[in-house]
């Protein structure tokens, strides 16, 4: 879920960056022969709809209609009373406020000489199934699904976009350096997060989530909680600024912790800094996958490993899915790597990085 | 715990029964898993976690990926827990092994997703779908002992996180800063997440929004609704603060909606309808005078439910007929536009008592002044 909190002015994304993506995007609906798109958004799917308007429909939902050749319209089940909000957030000026956003959407659609046209939609993993069905009830025509094209638009990043990455990253990584300066045996997960939501959101992050594995036991990173927090422990904390967003995960080991695990995690940091540098133009996941492989087998460290990929298109929870676009200059994505080393031993490590002929880190150097 | 998920189940099995279901569906999105946490005892962090009961007592517990079925085993009050490894026919699979004909409802129903429906509509047939949230939102509305103790704490929080915020506000400061100071309080007061609402303006705020790089400036009326969730229960509190001197007219506004708040935490109890209590805080601002800012374009309504999820059943709004009952927990504010003010704001959570209401915080309802 996307929590938001934070809503910046339209204002703070020039509006040729807004005028850019929309002629992006209209490209691809001219491409696939789709004369409207329909963008669902709500707080667990906010990044496509966001992309396009800057408007967050926060705990309730919307659809951005977006025509070839007429206005643009937003509907919204917000009430009409967040209107002087809505005007400062984006630049869609047809906004409509209403309880039934699949009738009304639907409506409008009906407006068009829609014979023999297609409507575009995104996202139909999540696309509500009534909104759908008013929509298809309504509407004749063809719905295709253009979320693989607007994946592969919004996987390059503009220079505009860059800047908010390299933000986010940054925010995310002065958040670890708080973590590592209040981390030590005893303090609870929930006192680590606390430190990083101070210092994400002072230096303007929209939305935050710190998971921690508090003991490196291999059930996974997950949701801080009050216990308190053995000699090794690992942090992930994910930043969103404008809409882009950085990853960065530490596995972390008090002063008092055994030598041999030390000795580990160094191993294990040293090999993932050795594969780094397949992560070039040309290559893909999976070659990158490969040389990581060949790496941990090479230390002995087991071969318990498990690694996400992610363009970072959609908050934090898209991490599961796979990349397997060849990658270009200009990507930006998320790598997770969790190595199993014994039945009570994970270590973590995960990075945002930028390509440009081979990968950036953006938040950290390695240590 | 486990007491009282058995008889989350068996009344919701009973459900099931008069509403002939021959199993229920439960979806999870990543904001809206209060259901399937009720039953469940399970809080995912995956969109598209799934919930089976069946009608002959089973139930299973689908999982996305594989991690977090191990997470479940933890937690969850499943008779089976599987993972689907982000395949929705491995899932519909599992679906169609317990041979359900007939009605399946669906929890979860205006977010489920396309992709499920029309998947489980191919390949299960001589099925009948239907929507089935009401039958958990029902169940939801009364709170236990052990869920009201829960929702107090959460209030407890919400009340430490604005004393902190208004003890640490200055002009100058941007609403997003603001922010930082809440969550830090909330997570240190381990609340698990917050939904917090807030506007700063000379009196030309209309509603609450997210925050904003707003400066907070001299003059300006701060409100806010902060809603720290605590083992799964939201509470909430709504508050203004006036920065700098409070005006006569600012002064009189927050006096007719204390007394319209006050008013129904005096009269609520079980026997009233949800229409009733909106009633009572209504009737304050027609006798001052303020009848037209009762209406939707001025507010939402007078309250609201709450509980695992922020904004539950029943609205607070004249009209609703909604038996009002002990054990319901509601958030009463009567919070709207008046023209001496702008958008002004003052809630607090209420339980239903047999005796009638009690408020579960215990921060200060004045109109504060920094």
């Amino acid at each position: 879920m996307k929590r938001g909190l934070i809503q910046w002015n339209k204002k703070e994304v020039p509006m040729e960056e807004f005028e850019s993506r929309i002629e992006k995007t209209k490209s691809l609906m001219e491409s696939q022969g789709v004369d409207i798109l329909a963008i669902y958004g709500d707080a667990c799917q906010s990044n496509n709809l966001s992309y396009l308007t800057n408007f967050f429909p926060y705990a309730d939902t919307g659809i951005f209609v977006l025509p070839m050749n007429k206005t643009p319209k937003i509907f919204t089940t917000h009430a009409y009373r967040n209107m002087p909000w809505f005007n400062t957030i984006t630049w869609v000026q047809d906004i409509v406020c209403t309880d039934d956003i699949g009738t009304e959407s639907a409506m409008y659609l009906k407006t068009f000489d829609l014979t023999g046209k297609k409507i575009g939609i995104l996202n139909t993993c999540s696309f509500p199934f009534p909104i759908y069905s008013i929509l298809k009830e309504e509407i004749s025509s063809d719905f295709i699904d253009l979320t693989k094209g607007f994946e592969k638009i919004r996987m390059v990043k503009t220079s505009v976009e860059k800047e908010f990455t390299k933000k986010a990253a940054r925010i995310a990584g002065l958040s670890l350096d708080r973590v590592k300066k209040t981390y030590r045996q005893g303090v609870s997960g929930y006192d680590l997060a606390a430190e990083v939501e101070l210092v994400s959101r002072k230096n303007g992050a929209e939305d935050v989530l710190c998971l921690i594995q508090p003991d490196n036991s291999p059930s996974g990173l997950s949701l801080p909680t009050s216990d308190p927090i053995a000699t090794m422990c690992s942090v992930e904390i994910s930043v969103e600024f404008q809409g882009c967003w950085a990853k960065l995960g530490r596995t972390l080991i008090s002063d008092d912790a055994p030598q041999e695990y030390r000795d580990q995690l160094g191993e294990f940091v040293r090999s993932y800094q050795n594969s780094v540098r397949h992560l070039r133009v040309g290559n893909s996941f999976f070659s990158w996958l490969k040389e990581l492989r060949a790496q941990y087998e090479a230390t002995g460290l087991g071969e318990n490993l498990d690694v996400y990929f992610d363009p970072g298109l959609e908050p934090y929870w898209g991490i599961h899915r796979i990349m397997d676009d060849v990658f270009q200059n200009d990507m930006v994505f998320y790598s997770k790597v969790l190595l199993r080393v014994s039945d009570t031993l994970q270590l973590v490590l995960s990075d945002t990085f930028m390509l440009k002929n081979s990968a950036i880190s953006l938040a950290v150097d390695f240590e | 715990m486990k007491e009282e998920l058995k008889l989350r189940r068996r009344n919701f099995l009973h459900s099931m029964e008069e509403r002939g279901l021959k199993a229920v569906l439960i979806y999870a999105s990543m904001l809206r898993k209060e259901n399937l946490r009720y039953l469940t005892n399970f809080n995912p962090l995956e969109p598209g976690t799934l919930a089976l009961y069946t009608a002959s007592r089973k139930s299973v517990l689908m999982t996305p990926i594989n991690t977090e079925a191990l997470r479940a085993q933890e937690t969850a009050w499943t008779d089976e827990i599987v993972s689907f490894d982000g395949d929705i026919s491995s899932a519909v699979s599992t679906l169609k092994k317990f041979n359900i004909k007939g009605k399946l409802g669906i929890v979860g129903w205006e977010y489920v997703p396309m992709e499920w429906i029309n998947e489980i509509m191919s390949f299960i047939p001589h099925i009948e779908l239907v929507d089935a949230t009401g039958l958990v939102h029902r169940l939801r509305m009364i709170k236990s002992a052990s869920e009201v103790q829960k929702i107090t704490k959460a209030a407890q929080i919400a009340d430490a996180a604005f004393d902190y915020l208004v003890s640490n506000m200055k002009p100058g400061m941007r609403e997003y800063e603001l922010i930082a100071l809440t969550e830090y309080k909330i997570r240190q007061s381990f609340g698990e997440d917050n939904f917090q609402l807030l506007a700063s303006s000379q009196g030309e705020s209309r509603a609450m929004h997210p925050a904003t790089n707003k400066t907070i400036n001299p003059g300006d009326l701060f409100l806010t609704e902060i809603s720290p969730q605590f083992e799964g229960y939201y509470a909430q509190v709504c508050r203004t603060v006036v920065v700098g001197e409070v005006s006569k007219d600012r002064q009189k506004a927050y006096d007719i909606l204390y007394r319209a708040q006050q008013k129904g935490i005096e009269e609520v109890r079980p026997g009233m309808t949800a229409s009733d209590l909106a009633k009572v805080q209504n009737d304050v601002f027609r006798e001052d005078g303020y009848a037209e800012f009762v209406s939707e374009k001025y507010t939402r309504g007078r309250g609201h439910g709450i509980g695992l999820y922020i904004d539950e059943e029943p609205l607070l709004a004249e009209g609703n007929d909604c038996p009002l009952e002990e054990g319901m927990v509601v958030m009463i504010h009567p919070n709207t536009y008046l023209p001496l003010s702008g958008y002004i704001v003052i809630g607090d959570p209420v339980s239903i008592t047999k005796d009638g209401g009690k408020r579960l915080n215990h921060s200060e309802r004045k109109l504060i002044s920094v």
